[in-house]
Order: C-alpha cells, then structure tokens, then sequence
C-alpha cells in the first residue's frame, strides 16, 4: 500500500492500548486525519518528538479502513516551544485546538490549517498580547465558517456611526443602537482590522487600549459558540 | 494507605507537604517537573496527584491534558494547589472537563487544609 505524506498539526491524542496512540491530525492537503500511532509510549520510539502538540510536523502515514491510519514515520518541521512557557497560552492553545477539532469536518479547506499555524506562531511570539490573539482567531475562525459579523450597517440597515453607541445582537450579527452601549466606534474599528489582517502579528501592531480590547475577546467568543460547532 | 504524587518543583515546599502526607498514612512520590511526573504515573499507580501549575518548561495545564488522554491515568485524582489564582485559570466547565476534583491557592492554604483535602477526596473515592 502506498505511503502518504502531509504536513501536520496534532489536534487531540488518545492513548489506544498499552503502547500506542491514536492521534488526530489536521493536514494542510488532506483535511483531518486518524492516525494510530504504534509503540509511542516506549522512551526510544521513533515517533514520539514527532507528534507533540503545538508543532507543525511532516508525516508518513498509511491509509487504513474505517478512516483509522497508520503513523509511519514523523519529522518535527517547527515546534511552537514558547508556549508551553505561559500557562495562560497554554490554556487557549488547547482550546483553540478544541474549537479548531470541533468546527472543522472531514475535509477542512486549506485555510483551517494555515489559520491554525498562524495562530500557534502568534501564542509562541511573547510580544503579542493574548487578548489580540484571541479577538483574531475569533474573527477569522467566523470569516472561515461564512458567519463574519455585519460591521458596516446595524439592524436596521443604518451606517455604522462614530458618534453612536451600540449593543450587539447575535441573531442578527449586527450592532443595535442603544444610546449607553457598551460599543462604539473604536470598538468597531478594531473588529474591522481582525477581519481584515491575515496575522495576528499585524493585529497588535494597531494600537489598543486594554478597556476596548477585553469587550471585543467575549464578544467574538459569544458570536462563535451562538454560530459554530466550539462548545 | 494511598499513593500520591506530588508535583512541585519548590524543593523545601514538596519536603513539607511530603513529610505531612506521609504522616497521615500516605504513600508520597516526589516530581519536580513534567517528564519526571509523566516517567512516575508510566511506573507506579498512584491514586491522587497534587499539582503545582507553575513548572519550569512545561506546565502543570500540559500535564493534565495529558493525563486525561490515558484512560488508564482517568482514575486518578486530582488536586491543583496552585500559587496562580483559580480565577484567573479555571473555569468549573474547565475543572469539570479535566476531572478536577479540588483547586486550592497556595498562597491562601494551610497545610492542614490540603491534608483535610485529601482526606475528603480520597474517603469520597472509596465511599
């Protein structure tokens, strides 16, 4: 049988008997994949600096039956290792991970995976904020699943306004204008360039005060879990 | 008599409350960091891990993530005693994922009340 091979990024592991793994991968190529991993548990396995998480890595890999495959060979391409050195970052990488799993079917487009390893470069680069990362991925984790929020007109049709106050409806997607809002024109702004910037990196070179920022990472939160699979 | 493994990388701090579990009654294994815990749960069984978060190179959030990808490690309980604030860490959906049985401040936690912790989760596990 013919060997496949991808470049990776390891969503979940679960461990499958006494020395092997089953291994969840989402490939720029070939969408998400199940890999047995055999033998990973031993200390000198071949495999096991391979298939950590918060890494890229190039696998070989046997397609099997019943969408199970076989892991033969792993080399670590890039490994995210800053992260880890953060508790906080740990705790988002691992549910990014989980909403990436989540949203994503089968045959995830190429752009889950490139979206997932810029994600995973901008935890690993200290000098971006995490509330910047996480408004981000948010936005572009909606764009992706065709669920970008209306940021130009508000529920009943009017321009967005600079010198109004709003509210946020998450049937609708829009702004609501109400007079004490919680959001205005800066708060807008800032969702506007997250759509728009391809990386983090470039997000949190905008300038941000912490009081329009914190909002803005519940807010995108709140309008994932209401129109995609992350809960 | 229960087996422990303590995760703290603060030397004098894991002496102490080894010491305190030991003279309840425990068994205590010692790791000052995540390969060292992940190379004791692979050779020992231990019934209840108490976790410091902050490790050097890796973090305690790892460890429990990875713990829980081992149906064979599922069984062991877990206690965060922690010097980051829960809070900050952990909301209960979280602790409920990853089968935390109890999130103790260090700072605000006398030895006495992680011994008394201890107690209450492992009488709970045997009731």
């Amino acid at each position: 049988m013919k060997q496949h091979s991808a470049v990776s990024i390891v969503l979940t592991r679960t461990n499958y008997g006494e020395a092997d793994r089953i291994i969840t991968v989402l490939t720029k190529d070939s969408g998400k994949i199940r890999l047995v991993a055999k033998g990973v548990r031993k200390i000198r396995s071949k495999l096991a600096g391979g298939i950590e998480l918060f890494s890229t890595n190039d696998i070989m890999y046997l397609p099997g039956k019943g969408g199970l495959g076989t892991l033969v060979s792993s080399r670590l391409r890039k490994n995210y290792g800053s992260i880890v050195k953060n508790i906080d970052r740990t705790m988002y990488a691992y549910d990014a991970l989980k909403m990436i799993h989540k949203i994503t079917e089968d045959s995830p487009e190429p752009e889950y995976f490139i979206l997932l390893e810029h994600m995973l470069a901008a935890l690993n680069d200290e000098t971006i904020a995490l509330d910047v990362i996480k408004t981000w991925f948010h936005l572009q984790l909606l764009k992706l699943g065709g669920h970008t929020p209306n940021l130009m007109t508000d529920t009943e049709d009017h321009k967005l306004s600079a010198d109004e106050r709003y509210g946020f409806s998450f049937d609708n997607m829009s702004f609501v204008k109400q007079s004490s809002g919680p959001f205005g024109q800066h708060h807008i702004t800032y969702l506007r360039l997250g759509i728009t910037f391809e990386t983090a990196k470039k997000l949190s070179q905008v300038s941000v005060a912490p009081e329009i920022l914190t909002p803005l990472v519940q807010l995108t939160r709140t309008m994932l879990e209401r129109h995609s699979r992350v809960m | 008599m229960n087996r422990i493994l303590l995760v703290e990388p603060d030397q004098y701090l894991a002496e102490v409350y080894s010491s305190a579990l030991q003279h309840n009654g425990h068994i205590v294994s010692v790791a000052r960091t995540v390969s060292q815990s992940v190379n004791l749960l692979d050779a020992e069984q231990f019934d209840l891990m108490i976790l410091e978060l902050k490790i050097a190179q890796h973090n305690g959030i790892e460890l429990l993530y990875e713990m829980r990808s081992y149906v064979d490690w599922n069984k062991i309980r877990i206690i965060i005693h922690s010097s980051v604030p829960e809070q900050k860490m952990m909301t209960s959906k979280t602790m409920a994922q990853l089968d935390v049985d109890k999130y103790l401040f260090k700072p605000r936690t006398t030895l006495s009340e992680l011994c008394q912790s201890v107690e209450q989760i492992m009488s709970r596990q045997y009731s």
